[in-house]
C-alpha cells in the first residue's frame, strides 16, 4: 500500500506540476520571509546583548585601605548574586589611567601623590535587569565607600531589548499566521481542483486513509522542496544583507552574526517547518473534501 | 435487497421534507426504475443509499447493512458492495480506462495480478477490450458511460445504483445503456435500481416502476410503464 501511495503521490505531482510549483514557491516565500525577519531580530537582539554585556559599574573603596585588604574585598563582591566579575584597580593604576586619558594636560598632575585616587573595583553584572539590587548589595559591603553607576543607561538597554523582543515576537507571530493562512489556501486550491477525483475515490469505497495517503506523500515532497528552496534563498539574502552592512561601514556599530553560526538552526527549522506545513496543509485541506 | 421503512429526510435549514415517509422493498435480483418529476426526491433516495446523506427518520437496510446503525468508519466497506453509476460518468480524466477500472480494486488492496485479469474480463464482457488504454476524453459519451458501468461491475457488486445514467446521452445511446443494465441484471443476477425520467425507455423495458412525487411514493407497479406507475400528468 505504501508503494501505491508513493507512486500515486508522485503521479499527482506530475499531473498538477504547475500547481505543485506554485505551492512550493508560496511556501518557500513565506518561510524565507519569516526566517529573514527572525534572523534580523536575532541580530538586533545579539547587538543589544553585546552592549548590555559591556555594562559595568564602579565600586570605590574606603580611603586608606591597605592594598591586601582591598584585594581581598574582591571575593566579597564576586559573592554577590548577579556579579559576573569584579576587577581590582589600585590607586596607582587609577592615577595612571587618569594621566593617560588626559595626556596633554597630564603634566599638571605630575606632582600629585600616586594614591590620590581611591582604589576601586570595576564590577560586571550577569543580568542588567537586576542591576539596581546588585548595586545596593555591593554598596552595603564593608569597605565599599560608594558606587558609581548610570541606572538610566542600564534601564535604557534593558527596555530597548524588551521592546525589540516584543515587537519582533508580535511581527513574527503575525507573519507566521499570515504565511500559514496563505499556504493553507494555496494547498486547498490545489485540492479543490481534484475534488471530483476524491469524490470518485470515496464513492467506490476508499477509506479516508487511502484517499489521504497520496496527498500526504505530495505534502512531504512539497514541504521538503519548499524547505530546501528556502534554505538556498535565505543564504543568498543573508549574504546580501551582510555585504550591505559591511559596505556601508556599519560593521563597527552593528555586528552581523556569520551565517555559518546560524546555518544549522536555519536549515533544520526550514526543512522541518516545510515538512510540517506540507503534511499538515495537505491533510487539513482535504479534510473537508473527505466528508462525502 | 433494499428495504426502506418510513424513511424521511429533511435537509438542514429546509422547511419541507425532501422525502417523507417512504417505504418500499426491493428483492435480490430485481430490476427497478425509480421515476418522478424534478424535485420529487429521487436524488435524495439515491444519496441515502450511497450514504452521502443520512435519513432524518425511518430505517434503511441494504443486504446485511443496517444503514442507520452503520458506523462512519464502516461506510467505505458498505460502498464496496455497491456499483454506482452517475449521469456525468465521474471517470478520473487523468487515468486510462484500465486504470479507472483497476482503481476500484486497488482501493481494497487486491493483488495487481488479479486486478489485471478482472479488468480484461469486465471489458471483454462489455465489448470494450480495445478501449483499454484510452483516456476518458478520447471516448464518446456512450462509451464513457459503458466504462462507468464497467467500473461499477469490477467488485461484483450485490446492488447497482444508477442516477440518471442516460441524462447526458442521445436516445439511441440511452436505450443501449438501459439494455446493458438489463443484461447485467439478467446475466449476473445483480439487483439494479435506476433513477430516471426517460418515459419512453421505461415503457419499453416493462420492468418494476416506483413512482415518486413530492417526496412520497405514489405508485409501485411490478411491470409498469411510466404513466401508469403513479400520478398521471403531474410530471
Amino acid at each position: 500500500m505504501t508503494i501505491y501511495y508513493i507512486r500515486e503521490g508522485f503521479r499527482g505531482i506530475r499531473r498538477h506540476l504547475l500547481m505543485f510549483f506554485g505551492s512550493v514557491a508560496v511556501i518557500a516565500a513565506c518561510l524565507t520571509l519569516t526566517g529573514s525577519f527572525a534572523l534580523l531580530a536575532e541580530n538586533l537582539n545579539y547587538n543589544v546583548d553585546q552592549l548590555i554585556d559591556e555594562n559595568e559599574f564602579v565600586a570605590y573603596l574606603e580611603d586608606g585601605m591597605a592594598a591586601d585588604e582591598a584585594e581581598a574585598l574582591g571575593a566579597d563582591i564576586e559573592a554577590v548574586d548577579n556579579v559576573r566579575e569584579a576587577v581590582y584597580i589600585s590607586s596607582e593604576q587609577a592615577m595612571e589611567t587618569y594621566k593617560t586619558r588626559l595626556e596633554e594636560s597630564g603634566r599638571l598632575f605630575a606632582d600629585l601623590p600616586e594614591d590620590l585616587l581611591p582604589a576601586r573595583y570595576t564590577v560586571y553584572v550577569e543580568d542588567i535587569d537586576q542591576l539596581e539590587t546588585t548595586v545596593a548589595q555591593v554598596e552595603a559591603i564593608d569597605g565599599v565607600n560608594h558606587v558609581s553607576v548610570s541606572l538610566t543607561v542600564a534601564e535604557g538597554f534593558s527596555s530597548t531589548r524588551r521592546v525589540i523582543l516584543a515587537v519582533a515576537g508580535f511581527l513574527l507571530a503575525a507573519l507566521l499566521a499570515v504565511s500559514l493562512l496563505i499556504i493553507f489556501y494555496t494547498i486547498r486550491m490545489t485540492m479543490q481542483r481534484r475534488m471530483e477525483e476524491i469524490s470518485v475515490m470515496k464513492i467506490v469505497g476508499a477509506t479516508n486513509g487511502f484517499v489521504r495517503g497520496p496527498f500526504v506523500v505530495e505534502g512531504i515532497v512539497m514541504g521538503l522542496a519548499s524547505g530546501a528552496l528556502s534554505c538556498v534563498l535565505e543564504r543568498a539574502f543573508y549574504e546580501v544583507f551582510q555585504q550591505i552592512v559591511e559596505s556601508y561601514q556599519f560593521s563597527d556599530l552593528f555586528y552581523v552574526i556569520p551565517f555559518r553560526q546560524v546555518r544549522a538552526v536555519v536549515f533544520t527549522v526550514f526543512l522541518c517547518g516545510g515538512l510540517f506545513i506540507g503534511i499538515f496543509g495537505s491533510v487539513t485541506a482535504i479534510r473537508k473534501l473527505l466528508k462525502v | 435487497m433494499i428495504d426502506f421503512q418510513h424513511v424521511s429526510k429533511r435537509y438542514k435549514g429546509a422547511e419541507q421534507y425532501a422525502v417523507e415517509d417512504v417505504s418500499f422493498h426491493i428483492e435480490d435480483g430485481e430490476f427497478v426504475f425509480l421515476v418522478g418529476p424534478s424535485g420529487s426526491g429521487k436524488t435524495t433516495i439515491f444519496k441515502l443509499l450511497t450514504m452521502e446523506e443520512l435519513p432524518t427518520d425511518g430505517s434503511i437496510q441494504v443486504n446485511s447493512y443496517d444503514l442507520n446503525r452503520l458506523k462512519h468508519r464502516k461506510v467505505p466497506f458498505y460502498r464496496r458492495t455497491l456499483g454506482v453509476v452517475f449521469q456525468d460518468f465521474r471517470l478520473i480524466q487523468t487515468k486510462t480506462v484500465a486504470e479507472n477500472l483497476a482503481f476500484v480494486m486497488q482501493v481494497i488492496n487486491i493483488d495487481p495480478y488479479f486486478i489485471d485479469d478482472r479488468v480484461d474480463e469486465v471489458l471483454t464482457w462489455l465489448d470494450m477490450a480495445d478501449k483499454k488504454q484510452r483516456y476518458p476524453s478520447e471516448l464518446s459519451g456512450g462509451e464513457q458511460q459503458r466504462v462507468s458501468i464497467a467500473r461499477a461491475l469490477m467488485n461484483r457488486p450485490e446492488v447497482i445504483l444508477a442516477d440518471e445514467p442516460t441524462g447526458n446521452l442521445d436516445p439511441d445511446l440511452s436505450r443501449e445503456t438501459l439494455r446493458l443494465f438489463d443484461r447485467v441484471n439478467r446475466e449476473l443476477k445483480t439487483t439494479v435500481l435506476v433513477v430516471t425520467h426517460e418515459k419512453t425507455l421505461v415503457d419499453e423495458m416493462n420492468r418494476r416502476v416506483l413512482y415518486l412525487d413530492r417526496g412520497r411514493i405514489v405508485g409501485d407497479r411490478q411491470q409498469g410503464t411510466y404513466e401508469i406507475a403513479g400520478a398521471k400528468g403531474r410530471r
